[in-house]
C-alpha cells in the first residue's frame, strides 16, 4: 500500500467535492438548459437554480421556454419550480420526486429577445427528431394544410374588379363572324338536306312502282278473263294463283319498304332536337363571351377553411408536439419483457434492467401547476387563474402500471378552461388523449387571425370544446368553437371605403361564428377539414358581389346571340320542315299505292273466285236440271 | 509531440529498475480503465487502486492511453459482447435486474452494451497483458537494456526535466 499517498488522493478528492459543490448550481443550471433546449427545439433560460444538500431539493426561478414555431414568444414560463429528490433511491441511480411544485405558469408570453437556437443547435434538434412519427404527422398537417386552404384574393382586388364590372360594354365583345351558333346552321341546314336525299334515294332503290306495276299487270291478266266456260275457269285459276303470287311479292315490298321507314325514323333528327342544339349552340357563344367581358371568376367555397384553417392547423400541431414530448421521454414499451432498450448518448444501447415492487428509473409523482393565462405581450389584462395537477411523470409506465394525467382548471367571473388528458403508454403503440374545454373567452384571447375579409371585433365572447386522441400515428382530433356577441369595428379599412363598404356588406348582421375543425386518420390518409356557418353566408355573399350584373350581362348577350341567329335558324326550320314534309308525303304516297295494290289484288282474287263459283253452281245446277228431265223422260216412256 | 511523448514514456518505463510485477498490474489496470469508453464508478475505483496499491503509476497512464485508442476500434466488438450478456442471453437476466437495482452498482454503467463488453474485453485480456507485459520487460530488461543505454537518444532522454522528475517519482 502507498499510504504516503493517502492523504493527497484524499485532499485532491475533496477538493474536487468541494469544487463542485460550489459550481454545482451553475453546472446543473447548465445541463437542465441544454436539456431543456434539445427536448423543445428553442431557446430555453433560467433565472437561477438553487440546491440544498440537506433535503436535496432544487429550485429553480424564471424559466422561459421559447417557442421553436414563434421565437418572439414563449411557450411556456413559469416563475417558480422547486422539488426535492428522495435520498435513498438515488443511491441505485433512481430520481424519485413525490412532489413537485410549479408556481407562476404562463403561456404564449412575450419575449424580449429571439428564442431561436444556433444554426449548429437546431440541426442537432432536427436531426434527434426529424424520425419520430408524431413529427411526420404534424409535416403531414401542415403539408395538407398548404395544398387544401385557398388563398382568398385580396379584397381591393374585389372592389377593383366590382368597379371594372360596372363599366364593361357587350358590344365590343360582339362579331358576328366569331358567332359559332351561326356557323354552326349552316352545318346544319347542309346536313339536313343531305340526310334526306340519302333517304329519299334508299326508298327509291326499292323499286317500288316496278313491283306495284308488275302486280297491276298480273291483276289486268285477271280482269281479263271471263268465266263463261269450263276451260275458262281452269285459266281463271291460274291467273288468280299468279295474282295471289303478286300479292305476296307486293307485301313483302311492303315490308321491307316498312322496315327501312322504321329505320331512317330513328336517324330523323325532330324540330325539338334541332331547336335543342341551336340552344346549346348559344349558350356556349355566351359564355365565350361572357369570358371576353373578363368578369373575375372567384372560388368563395370553404371560406371558413381559407380564413381559420392555418390557424387551427398550428393549434392541432401545438397539441402533438406535447404529446411527441411525452412519447420521446415516456416511449410505449414495445415487448412484454421487463428490459427496456434505449440508445445511449455514448456509444452503445442503456438496458434496463426494473424490478417489480421497486421504483422506476425516474419519477415525479406530481406536480402542482399554478398559473395564469394573462401575461407579457397579451391584451387581456386579466387572465383566469387557474391550478391543477400532472400525476406519474415516469420513464417506465408499465412498471408503475399508471399512465401520465393531467387535469388542469380555472375559473373566473364568466371564464372556465379546463385541460385534461392521458398519455397512456403501457403498451404499444400507446393512447394519448387531451380534451379542452374554454368558455369565456374574449374575442382577443381567442386569436382571430389577419385577414381581409375579417373585420376588427371589439365585442364577442368564445367557447372551445376540444378533444384531441392519437393511437400510435392514427390522430383523431375534434374542436368545436362557437364565437358569439361579435360586434365588428369599422376602422380597419376607413382609408379605403370601397373595401370598408364590402367588409361591412359581408359581415352585415354576422353575430356568431360556429366552427367545427376535425383532423382524422393517418399520416399518409389525413383528413382535415373546416365547416362554419359562414361558409354559405360569406359565400353567397361574395357571390352577389358580381352575380346580379353579371346575370344582367348574360341576358343582355343572350337576347344579342338569339336575335343574330333568328333569321338563320328560322330559315333552317323552315327549309327542315318543307324536305320533312316532302319526305312524309312520298313515304306515305307509295306506302299507300302499296296498300292499294295489295287490297285491289285482294279484291279482284276474291271477285274472281266468286265468279268461277257461281259459274260452277250454275253449270251444276243446269247438269242436275239436264238428268232430271232425262229421267223424266225416261220415266214417261216406262209407263206408256 | 504526442508520438514523442509516448515513446518517452515507454523507453523510461523500459529504463527504470521497477519491478515487472508492478509495471504488468499498472499495464493491467490501465488497459481496464482505457477500455471503458466513459468515466463511471469503477473507473474511479481502479484509479484509486492504481494510486494506493503497489502499481507502477506511469505504465498504468501509458496503458490507459493505448487502450483507451484500441478501445475505439474495439467497440463495435464490445457493444455486441454487451449486447449478448445483457439482452441475448437471458440466463444473465437476473443477476443483472439484481444489480440494476443494488445501491450504487447503477452507477457503473455495467448496463451500457459497450462499457459491459470492454470490461469483459479487458477481464479476458488481463493475464495474457500480465504475462505477456512482464515476460517482454525482462526480456528486454537482459538482452537490450545495456545496448540501448549507450544510444545517443537514450542519454537526450536521461537529460530532460520530464525524465528526472519521473525518475525521482519512482524512487
Amino acid at each position: 500500500m502507498r499510504w504516503k499517498y493517502f492523504i493527497p488522493t484524499l485532499v485532491i478528492l475533496s477538493a474536487i467535492i468541494v469544487f463542485n459543490i460550489i459550481f454545482l448550481d451553475s453546472v446543473l443550471k447548465k445541463v437542465f438548459i441544454a436539456s431543456g433546449e434539445m427536448a423543445f427545439g428553442a431557446k430555453v433560460e433560467v433565472q437561477s437554480l438553487k440546491t440544498k444538500f440537506s433535503n436535496l431539493s432544487i429550485k429553480i426561478d424564471g424559466l422561459q421556454i421559447a417557442d421553436k414555431n414563434d421565437c418572439w414568444k414563449n411557450l411556456a414560463e413559469a416563475k417558480t419550480i422547486s422539488f426535492a429528490l428522495k435520498p435513498l433511491p438515488l443511491l441505485s441511480k433512481k430520481f424519485i420526486i413525490e412532489k413537485m411544485s410549479v408556481e407562476g405558469v404562463m403561456w404564449q408570453t412575450k419575449r424580449n429577445t429571439y428564442g431561436q437556437l444556433p444554426p449548429k443547435k437546431i440541426k442537432k434538434f432536427n436531426k434527434t427528431n426529424k424520425n419520430s412519427l408524431l413529427g411526420k404527422l404534424t409535416n403531414s398537417l401542415a403539408q395538407k394544410g398548404k395544398s387544401e386552404i385557398i388563398q382568398l384574393p385580396a379584397v381591393s382586388a374585389l372592389s377593383d374588379a366590382q368597379k371594372n364590372l360596372e363599366n364593361i360594354s357587350i358590344n365590343t365583345v360582339i362579331d358576328p363572324a366569331q358567332i359559332q351558333t351561326l356557323k354552326e346552321i349552316d352545318v346544319m341546314k347542309a346536313d339536313v338536306a343531305s340526310k334526306y336525299a340519302s333517304y329519299q334515294s334508299s326508298f327509291s332503290n326499292l323499286n317500288v312502282t316496278a313491283t306495284i306495276e308488275s302486280a297491276k299487270s298480273t291483276l289486268n291478266g285477271l280482269s281479263d278473263i271471263k268465266v263463261d266456260s269450263l276451260e275458262n275457269i281452269k285459266t281463271a285459276k291460274e291467273k288468280i294463283d299468279a295474282a295471289l303470287s303478286a300479292k305476296i311479292t307486293v307485301e313483302a315490298k311492303l315490308n321491307e319498304f316498312n322496315s327501312l321507314k322504321s329505320s331512317i325514323s330513328k336517324d330523323i333528327v325532330t324540330e325539338k332536337q334541332l331547336t335543342e342544339k341551336i340552344a346549346q349552340l348559344t349558350n356556349a357563344d355566351v359564355t365565350g363571351l361572357m369570358d371576353k367581358l373578363k368578369i373575375p371568376e372567384v372560388s368563395f367555397s370553404n371560406i371558413s377553411k381559407a380564413l381559420f384553417g392555418q390557424l387551427w392547423i398550428n393549434r392541432v400541431n401545438s397539441l402533438i408536439s406535447y404529446v411527441e414530448l411525452a412519447r420521446k421521454y415516456m416511449p410505449p414499451k414495445k415487448s412484454n419483457t421487463n428490459i427496456i432498450l434505449t440508445p445511449s448518448r455514448m456509444n452503445g444501447t442503456n438496458v434496463s434492467f426494473p424490478k417489480k415492487d421497486n421504483p422506476p428509473d425516474f419519477l415525479i409523482q406530481q406536480i402542482s401547476l399554478s398559473g395564469t393565462t394573462a401575461g407579457p405581450g397579451k391584451e387581456m389584462q386579466l387572465g383566469t387563474t387557474f391550478n391543477g395537477s400532472i400525476l406519474n411523470i415516469t420513464s417506465d409506465q408499465t412498471l408503475l402500471d399508471k399512465p401520465t394525467t393531467f387535469q388542469i382548471s380555472g375559473k373566473q367571473n364568466s371564464s372556465l378552461l379546463n385541460f385534461n388528458g392521458t398519455f397512456d403508454h403501457r403498451a404499444y403503440p400507446g393512447k394519448d388523449i387531451i380534451n379542452a374545454t374554454l368558455e369565456g373567452l374574449s374575442v382577443d384571447a381567442f386569436g382571430i387571425p389577419k385577414s381581409e375579409y375579417l373585420p376588427e371585433f371589439s365585442n364577442g365572447e368564445g367557447k372551445i370544446n376540444a378533444s384531441l386522441t392519437l393511437t400510435g400515428e392514427e390522430i383523431d382530433c375534434k374542436v368545436k368553437v362557437i364565437l358569439d356577441k361579435l360586434t365588428a369595428k369599422k376602422t380597419l379599412y376607413k382609408d379605403n371605403e370601397e373595401v370598408a363598404k364590402i367588409i361591412d356588406y359581408l359581415w352585415a348582421g354576422i353575430s356568431d361564428i360556429v366552427m367545427d375543425i376535425s383532423a382524422t386518420g393517418k399520416m399518409d390518409n389525413l383528413k382535415f377539414d373546416v365547416s362554419s356557418n359562414l361558409d354559405k353566408v360569406l359565400s353567397e355573399r361574395l357571390k352577389a358581389l358580381f352575380g346580379q350584373k353579371i346575370t344582367e350581362y348574360k341576358a343582355q348577350l343572350t337576347q344579342k346571340v338569339n336575335s343574330l341567329i333568328a333569321s338563320k335558324k328560322a330559315e333552317l326550320l323552315e327549309e327542315f320542315n318543307a324536305i320533312k314534309n316532302e319526305y312524309q308525303k312520298l313515304i306515305d304516297e307509295k306506302q299507300k299505292e302499296l296498300n292499294t295494290q295489295i287490297e285491289s289484288i285482294k279484291t279482284q282474287v276474291q271477285a274472281k273466285e266468286d265468279e268461277i263459283k257461281n259459274k260452277a253452281e250454275n253449270e251444276k245446277q243446269k247438269a242436275q236440271e239436264e238428268l232430271q228431265k232425262q229421267a223424266q223422260d225416261k220415266l214417261k216412256d216406262l209407263f206408256k | 509531440m504526442f508520438g514523442i511523448k509516448l515513446l518517452k514514456s515507454i523507453v523510461n518505463i523500459l529504463q527504470s529498475e521497477i519491478s515487472p510485477n508492478q509495471i504488468a498490474a499498472g499495464a493491467v489496470v490501465g488497459a481496464l480503465i482505457g477500455l471503458t469508453p466513459v468515466s463511471a464508478l469503477h473507473t474511479f475505483v481502479l484509479f484509486l487502486i492504481v494510486i494506493m496499491l503497489n502499481i507502477n503509476i506511469s505504465s498504468a497512464i501509458l496503458s490507459a492511453t493505448l487502450f483507451r485508442l484500441i478501445g475505439m476500434l474495439l467497440d463495435p466488438i464490445s457493444d455486441y459482447i454487451g449486447y449478448y450478456l445483457l439482452v441475448k442471453n437471458s440466463s444473465f437476466t437476473g443477476f443483472w435486474t439484481t444489480l440494476y437495482n443494488m445501491p450504487l452498482v447503477p452507477y457503473t454503467h455495467f448496463n451500457n452494451t459497450v462499457v459491459l463488453g470492454s470490461f469483459v474485453v479487458g477481464i479476458i485480456l488481463a493475464l495474457p497483458i500480465f504475462f505477456l507485459s512482464k515476460k517482454l520487460l525482462i526480456i528486454y530488461r537482459i538482452r537490450f537494456k545495456d545496448k540501448l543505454t549507450k544510444w545517443k537518444i537514450m542519454k537526450i532522454f536521461n537529460l530532460t526535466n520530464a525524465y528526472n522528475v519521473y525518475d525521482k517519482l519512482n524512487k
